[in-house]
């Protein structure tokens, strides 16, 4: 049961700073350019502007995306199933497809087919790091993973899913160079056309959430070290988490959006390069 | 001896001329409209002319017919032609060239749209210019028609876009995308990701410039509304102007004016080229560069208050000369501000072309050979990068070009990625031909003293090298001190129509806005804001300090 309460309030903590770490990022990239920035809370004060604008489309599947996002939130701090985390943050990607389909704007379909795209391809080269980690730890269960790292440390075939992973990140957060579903520049925002008022919000706060999960994802699971417990250990991840954010950030800052066949191209290549050679060493217990 | 392009003209036309004007590198041929297309088919075919733009004009009140001009240029030779056919204002019609030089697609139809006369065989006979509820049969560039004629609202008109071919959907770029917020229409038709055709509507906030000037201003006047004719390279258009009344009146500008305006215009040159560096970056999403490009262009635009008192809109011609000089006592700071843009520029376009994926992006991206440069009359940094080698800086001298050397840049890759370097290269020639004009700079005063009124009726063309390429000017002198003919070609005119040849099979959406880009499309969106109330249907503008309070204000009621 404590640990239940634990994780919520892990959970809770995590949904209400989401916004902050996005304000950081944003912060980050302002600096890279030149620029002032908006101060820190800015993404506060937007998702309070958007859930006071007129929602035009209202739709159920914003609330349905950030609600996946937040339940993978509590399975990660719950150190639960790798497989159901996996499956919950195809499902928040799923709900986005679906909106920006049922949109009907042409943008938003582009996006949205855009979207299929990158997680079909985006989404293995992830599993695959896991795997390689489940193999190991022989259990799906995140908290026999850390266990396991935690006793036997860093080893090849770790080094090979981590690499796997940071780079499948960027994907993952909707970053550039990949962030082709939104694509601004190309789409007008592409599978968020549409959306206004609370459910942009929604989605806005979806996106920080799953952004900051995945920096968390990683700092936890895969690079737990160095070891420690309680409320050092929540510190300590969070701390990673950041650094792993404002790598994210400065890699989106260096580089121009792809073309999608170039990401797709670039994927391919990790999937066989880094999560595939990661299961094999895994196999064979390096 | 070699016979010139002169004899050479004239040889060809000699039998069916009905009048021929001959002025300094300039010639005006009178030919019957039946002629048209065989006169075009010869000069671009034959002889290898570039044409410009075709003009109308309302010249009933002087001999009873409306006028068409077809212009064409000889790059090689210094020269420049104008066929000019009469139409009878009882059978407004002319055989269309736009079958021969595609190029000429937009000007016929805004003859159309503007004087009335019918292009007969048009492949595209839609509106161009005018709105699609402005009433049939009334023709604004008419003597007739007031400048400030409303037509009364209606409702229920539509643009009349293409059909999407089947199996592919419409997608619009604009009016006002991200990357273009302007108010011009793309409209491409997409099979999943492929780009399999586009259409375009734009105008949407044509001003009637060519209309004010030629019945509201004096000679005078009419270089400040030039500058305004585009918010980057507004100064290109106002030299433009006055160099074109100065022909046509036969006055001679002092050389320290001469300097000035090359200097204003390669000023302008280096900040609309930055400009635009920093806005393809940011089309591509990579915005770090975008704001470097643009911090960078900053020290120019501080230069350009620093001599003129503004940032744009310069205000410094005349005819007859510059208002101001360059103050001898502030010429050491802008070599200063020279030098250092000049290394900044340097650094950070290595920057970019070391970038693989931007690289990736824009190589073998918006192709365009040179023969479809040819046809279609694309302009500048376009034509140059498609190995077509036309620079109105040398090939037709004007201001102090023919005192500075510089280079022009002609690169063969005929994609995205060569426009953009022919603008990195052509940026540090700009910053090249500023130094040595500071350097080299003559004494004396820089505006000669027109007393009497310019004499009416004499006709002159001049072109300008904008950053986009050749701005085209057409002037006849008129009465009461103003023009009665007054034509503007902005290089935009010819490049963005080019677009949609660039648009090969295999394009994807990803790359029509950096293609779209790449021609620098300049549409002009400096009108005012007008308020229509809808229930009553009355508008109101606003006034500069309205505006200004209504922007200081935010979005609070």
């Amino acid at each position: 049961m404590m640990n239940y309460l634990q994780a919520g309030i892990i959970t809770v903590l995590c949904i209400l700073s989401a916004p902050l770490f996005d304000g950081i990022m944003r912060k980050w990239r302002a600096r890279i350019h030149s620029r002032m920035g908006p101060p820190i809370y800015q993404t506060y004060l937007d998702l309070l502007k958007l859930f006071g604008k007129e929602d035009i489309t209202r739709s159920p599947l914003s609330v349905l995306y950030i609600s996946c996002i937040a339940t993978a939130t509590f399975i990660l701090s719950l150190k639960g199933d790798l497989i159901t985390f996996i499956y919950l943050l195809t499902a928040s990607s799923v709900c986005l497809v679906l909106y920006s389909l049922l949109m009907g704007n042409p943008f938003a379909v582009v996006g949205g087919s855009r979207e299929v795209m990158m997680f079909v391809i985006v989404e293995p080269v992830m599993a695959a790091a896991f795997l390689s980690y489940a193999i190991k730890a022989q259990s799906f269960l995140m908290s026999h993973i850390i266990a396991w790292s935690n006793i036997y440390g860093i080893n090849i075939s770790s080094i090979f899913a981590i690499i796997a992973m940071l780079l499948a990140m960027q994907a993952q957060m909707g970053k550039l160079p990949f962030d082709l579903a939104e694509a601004e520049q190309e789409l007008v925002g592409g599978v968020f056309m549409e959306a206004s008022g609370s459910t942009l919000a929604l989605f806005k706060w979806g996106l920080a959430l799953r952004q900051f999960l995945i920096a968390y994802l990683i700092a936890f699971v895969f690079i737990p070290w160095p070891t420690s417990t309680g409320i050092s250990l929540f510190v300590l991840t969070l701390i990673k988490a950041l650094i792993i954010l404002l790598c994210a950030v400065t890699v989106e800052a260096v580089f121009p959006r792809l073309r999608i066949d170039q990401a797709l191209g670039f994927y391919a290549r990790v999937l066989v390069a880094a999560s595939f050679m990661a299961i094999a060493f895994s196999t064979m217990g390096v | 001896m070699a016979i010139t392009v002169e004899q050479q003209v004239l040889e060809r036309f000699k039998d069916k001329a009905t009048n021929v004007k001959s002025l300094p590198n300039r010639l005006f041929i009178d030919l019957p409209r039946e002629y048209v297309k065989e006169a075009v088919q010869t000069i671009f075919n034959e002889l290898g002319a570039r044409y410009q733009i075709s003009v109308g004009t309302d010249a009933r009140p002087l001999h009873g017919n409306f006028e068409i001009l077809h212009f064409f240029a000889f790059d090689k030779n210094n020269f420049r032609v104008a066929l000019r056919f009469k139409v009878p204002p009882d059978d407004p019609k002319i055989d269309s060239i736009t079958s021969i030089i595609p190029g000429a697609n937009w000007a016929e139809r805004e003859f159309r749209d503007f004087i009335g006369v019918e292009p007969v065989g048009h492949p595209d006979p839609r509106r161009l210019v005018l709105p699609d509820d402005w009433p049939e049969g009334v023709h604004p560039l008419r003597k007739e028609v007031p400048y400030n004629y409303q037509p009364p609202a209606t409702t229920g008109c539509e643009f009349k876009f293409k059909e999407p071919p089947p199996g592919a959907t419409a997608l619009p770029i604009g009016p006002f995308f991200p990357v273009l917020e302007e108010p011009i229409q793309f409209r491409l038709f997409i099979e999943g990701e492929n780009v399999v055709g586009a259409d375009h509507r734009g105008f949407y906030v044509h001003r009637g410039i060519e209309k004010l000037g030629e019945s509201q201003l004096t000679y005078n006047q009419i270089p400040f509304l030039a500058e305004r004719i585009c918010g980057i390279c507004g100064f290109t258009h106002s030299v433009c102007y006055c160099e074109t009344v100065e022909g046509a009146a036969g006055i001679e500008v002092p050389l320290p004016a001469k300097y000035v305006r090359s200097y204003c215009l390669e000023m302008e040159r280096v900040h609309s080229h930055l400009l635009w560096l920093g806005l393809a970056c940011h089309i591509l999403g990579f915005d770090t560069l975008f704001m470097q490009f643009w911090r960078i262009r900053e020290p120019i635009m501080w230069m350009a208050e620093r001599i003129t008192g503004n940032r744009k809109n310069y205000g410094m011609n005349l005819v007859g000369g510059t208002r101001r000089n360059i103050p001898e006592e502030i010429r050491e700071e802008l070599l200063r501000v020279i030098d250092q843009t000049e290394k900044e520029t340097l650094e950070l376009s290595k920057t970019l072309l070391n970038d693989s994926a931007f690289i990736a992006r824009t190589k073998e991206v918006g192709i365009l050979t040179p023969e479809e440069v040819r046809l279609t009359g694309a302009l500048g940094p376009t034509a140059r990068a498609s190995g077509v080698d036309i620079d109105v800086r040398r090939d037709f001298p004007y201001a102090a070009y023919p005192y500075l050397k510089f280079d022009v840049i002609v690169l063969n890759g005929c994609d995205v990625l060569s426009r953009a370097l022919v603008r990195v290269y052509e940026t540090i020639e700009s910053l090249k031909m500023m130094r040595q004009i500071l350097k080299e700079f003559p004494d004396g005063p820089t505006m000669v003293k027109i007393e009497e009124e310019l004499p009416p009726y004499r006709e002159f063309m001049s072109a300008t090298e904008s950053p986009r390429g050749e701005d085209f000017h057409y002037v006849m002198l008129g009465e009461n001190n103003r023009p009665y003919r007054w034509k503007v070609r902005a290089p935009s005119y010819m490049n963005i129509p080019s677009v949609f040849w660039m648009f090969k099979p295999g394009t994807t959406i990803a790359d029509a806005p950096i293609t779209i880009g790449s021609v620098d499309p300049c549409i002009s969106c400096t009108e005012r804001f007008e308020i229509v109330d809808r229930s009553t249907g009355e508008s109101k503008f606003l006034s500069q300090k309205e505006m200004y309070e209504i922007s200081r204000r935010g979005g609070r009621k």
